[in-house]
């Protein structure tokens, strides 16, 4: 191990990215082949979240050391942040090939599976390097997250808590614990949770996990105002032959007004006032999308209302109406998210060269058929 | 010290010219006439490292482990017992020290640290005022007034911890805090210290604290203490578990007493210190250094205007233009406005001087860096606040609305 490879390595330790970058730029000024600083430039540079550039070092790192099985690992990590997740299997499968009896390569390989949402091979991946080194908190936490991805929480929750039996203070532990708690609806441990995560690093608190409450709720009014209103509306459809059919289109309306009113009053009360906290905080698009949609889920819960109340068909019409733009502003949430993560927006940016270049391609072949 | 001056010379010119081998051998061979064969195998040992043919370096090894003298020589030998008892008083060494040079030492004063008399004191920051009557009330006045201090039972343990946005004047004024005392100055930082061989580290940063007791009084000033000091929690490697560990332990004075020696530390980072640094006793008093108010916003830019060419203007409206700037950013307002005068005058022939227009256009154009900074430290007050250390910090973020 060089010197310089030893002070960036400790440096980036420390979160002095800045410092460790240079430390191994300076190594790599002395010894431009060296394979192994190389990898640790990429995940310093990862770490600062320059993706591309991160990936660029790795693939620098792979071409001067073909058989380090490090440098191989580093870029699938890297191209699974640039959701490639296909190259990402191909790196990690590679690593994980060049030194089989280490267990954090097969770790890579689940993570990169897991990008590629192939549970099954995910699982097992996980499961093997789990095997290799069965009391590796790195380990239970990436079979707890690969088992979450796959849906089964009962299998996650275990392998986390066994990782926070070897590791109370572990960040990630304790914050799959609240995430999990989340989707079992368990809401104020759940928030109790992340909230003392954020604590103790308040320097990157995860702020849309804490806004889950708000965005769980219009995840489920969304659904649930979608499917209500359509049979609100099949229902008066339904009036013109059989005169009843008004009448339960009224009582439908109540009733899924009442359920998903009660959602909402069951997920946010015991969730007090952080998520709505958090909310000012997150991205500006995914911010206006999810107070849109808020907003627009209030008015059609309200025009079922009216319906229930008055009768009047044109209600029920209107909210069925509101469930696209309710998908719409979902989609858009999911947009500002992405936006604000470098590799999403690398992904979306590379996406949108590809499709340039296709299309200039493309309009080429046209012209050159037309003239032809 | 020996009975032999002549051997005593020796040892002292060795240790001063530690590659010189002739000299080495020389004495290696006085100490083993003197029948101190144990302290002569080290210097045989040295020269027979450099030139392992040496003959004469391995006669003397031989003599000195015990083994027979060569016999054939025997006649040869120098009787420098005698020698030495004839000469001893009128044969000066070889290697004579300067008359204010200090005798050769071991440990930290043996090591190159940089120790400062700072000349600059509070008078020399410009604005900053609450700072500075709070540095004085926390700090430099229990430590002005030792007869208040005894009676008030105010004990002087415990450092100062510094902590602000980047760029906003944490080291400056630790060194007008030790310019204030009069104290030496010794600034370190991770870089300072890291050393990739077992325990090194460590050494590096006792030898640093030995060397400011040395010194005392001292301001021992750590800069960006979030790295030398990270919470171990977040720490893979015992490495740098043992460092913060050492760290701790020299803060507490358990190897060396820490008298006169004053911590200070700074950090843009709190959040990321190891909570026992900030105990009783250690980094126990914290200061919020904030970007520079408009007197000190004026004050800087003054200072940075003061060797180029300008005309008209108005320091006061530069710095209403300049809020939440830091001090480097206000340097690099001063940078930008010489470029644009510059550039100005390269396009058009026509030299001018740098204007009240070129001050406000570059305040424009050069962005607050602290904005970040201020970004994690709002999540910092919402959320780790529940002790009350970041009151100050949220409290300031209260009042630019950024809450």
């Amino acid at each position: 191990m060089s010197e310089a490879y030893w002070r960036a390595h400790q440096l980036a330790q420390v979160g002095r990215y800045e410092d460790a970058e240079r430390a191994a730029r300076d190594g790599l000024a002395a010894a431009p082949e060296d394979g192994r600083l190389l990898t640790l430039l990429a995940s310093v540079l990862r770490l600062r979240r320059d993706y591309a550039a991160a990936l660029a070092t790795a693939d620098r790192a792979v071409a001067v050391a073909p058989q380090l099985a490090d440098a191989h690992a580093e870029r699938a990590e890297n191209l699974i942040v640039l959701l490639r997740a296909t190259d990402a299997v191909a790196a990690a499968g590679e690593a994980a090939r060049l030194a089989p009896l280490d267990a954090s390569l097969h770790l890579v390989v689940a993570r990169a599976y897991a990008a590629a949402r192939e549970h099954d091979r995910a699982r097992a991946a996980a499961a093997h390097g789990l095997a290799l080194d069965p009391g590796s908190v790195e380990g239970l936490l990436t079979v707890a997250d690969v088992e979450r991805q796959a849906g089964n929480r009962e299998a996650a929750l275990a392998a986390t808590h066994a990782a926070l039996a070897i590791a109370p203070e572990s960040t990630h532990g304790r914050w799959l614990i609240a995430v999990l708690d989340a989707e079992r609806l368990r809401v104020r441990r759940s928030m109790r949770g992340l909230r003392e995560v954020a604590r103790d690093n308040p320097a990157s608190p995860d702020l849309v996990a804490m806004t889950w409450p708000i965005r769980g709720v219009l995840s489920g009014l969304r659904r649930g105002l979608a499917v209500g209103a359509a049979v609100v509306c099949a229902l008066l459809i339904a009036g013109h032959w059989w005169s009843h059919a008004g009448g339960f289109a009224r009582i439908v309306a109540g009733v899924v007004a009442a359920v998903l009113t009660g959602f909402a009053v069951r997920v946010l009360l015991p969730a007090g006032r952080l998520p709505w906290r958090c909310l000012a905080l997150l991205p500006a698009l995914m911010r206006r999308a999810t107070a849109a949609g808020l907003a627009t889920v209030a008015v059609a819960v309200a025009l079922l209302v009216g319906h229930a109340a008055t009768g009047w068909g044109f209600l029920a019409v209107l909210a069925l109406a509101l469930a696209p733009v309710l998908w719409a502003y979902s989609m858009i949430e999911a947009l500002g998210f992405g936006l604000d993560d470098p590799g999403a927006r690398h992904a979306l940016r590379s996406l949108g060269d590809e499709f340039r270049d296709w299309w200039v391609t493309t309009k080429r072949d046209l012209r050159d058929a037309w003239k032809s | 010290m020996s009975d032999s001056p002549l051997i005593d010379s020796l040892t002292a010119a060795v240790e001063a010219r530690p590659d010189d081998l002739t000299l080495r051998l020389h004495l290696a061979e006085l100490l083993v006439g003197a029948g101190r064969g144990a302290e002569a195998i080290g210097h045989a040992a040295q020269v027979l490292a450099r030139e392992p043919g040496n003959e004469t370096a391995q006669r003397l090894m031989t003599t000195a482990l015990g083994g027979p003298p060569p016999t054939a020589r025997t006649d040869e030998t120098v009787d420098w017992a005698a020698m030495e008892q004839d000469l001893g008083d009128i044969v000066p060494p070889r290697f004579a020290k300067a008359a204010d040079e200090p005798d050769p030492v071991q440990g930290y004063a043996d090591r190159t640290f940089d120790v400062e008399r700072s000349t600059i004191t509070l008078a020399d920051v410009g604005g900053m005022q609450e700072v500075k009557k709070r540095l004085e009330v926390s700090f430099l006045g229990p430590l002005r007034n030792p007869k208040l201090r005894t009676l008030f039972g105010k004990s002087l343990r415990g450092g100062l911890l510094l902590y602000g946005p980047p760029g906003c004047g944490k080291t400056f004024l630790a060194r007008a805090v030790a310019g204030e005392m009069g104290a030496a100055f010794i600034s370190l930082s991770i870089t300072d210290v890291l050393n990739m061989w077992v325990g090194s580290s460590e050494r590096n940063l006792h030898d640093l604290f030995q060397s400011a007791r040395g010194h005392a009084p001292c301001v021992l000033f750590l800069d960006e203490i979030d790295a030398l000091g990270h919470k171990r929690s977040q720490l893979n490697s015992s490495s740098m578990r043992t460092v913060v560990n050492q760290l701790l332990t020299e803060l507490d004075g358990v190897d060396g007493n820490n008298d006169g020696v004053f911590v200070l530390a700074a950090t843009n980072a709190p959040w990321d210190i190891d909570s026992a640094l900030r105990r009783p006793g250690r980094l126990d008093r914290t200061l919020l250094v904030l970007p520079p108010d408009r007197a000190a916003r004026a004050a800087i830019l003054e200072y940075h205007l003061r060797d180029r060419p300008v005309a008209g203007i108005d320091l006061g409206k530069v710095a209403d233009a300049t809020e939440h700037y830091s001090g480097a950013d206000l340097a690099h307002v001063c940078e930008t406005a010489a470029e644009f005068a510059m550039r100005d005058s390269i396009a058009t022939g026509d030299i001018r001087m740098i204007s009240q227009a070129d001050m406000l256009a570059a305040a424009r154009e050069v962005r607050p860096s602290t904005d970040a900074w201020f970004g994690t430290a709002r999540n910092v007050a919402m959320f780790a606040n529940e002790s009350g250390e970041y009151d100050e910090l949220a409290a300031y973020l209260k009042k630019r609305k950024l809450r």
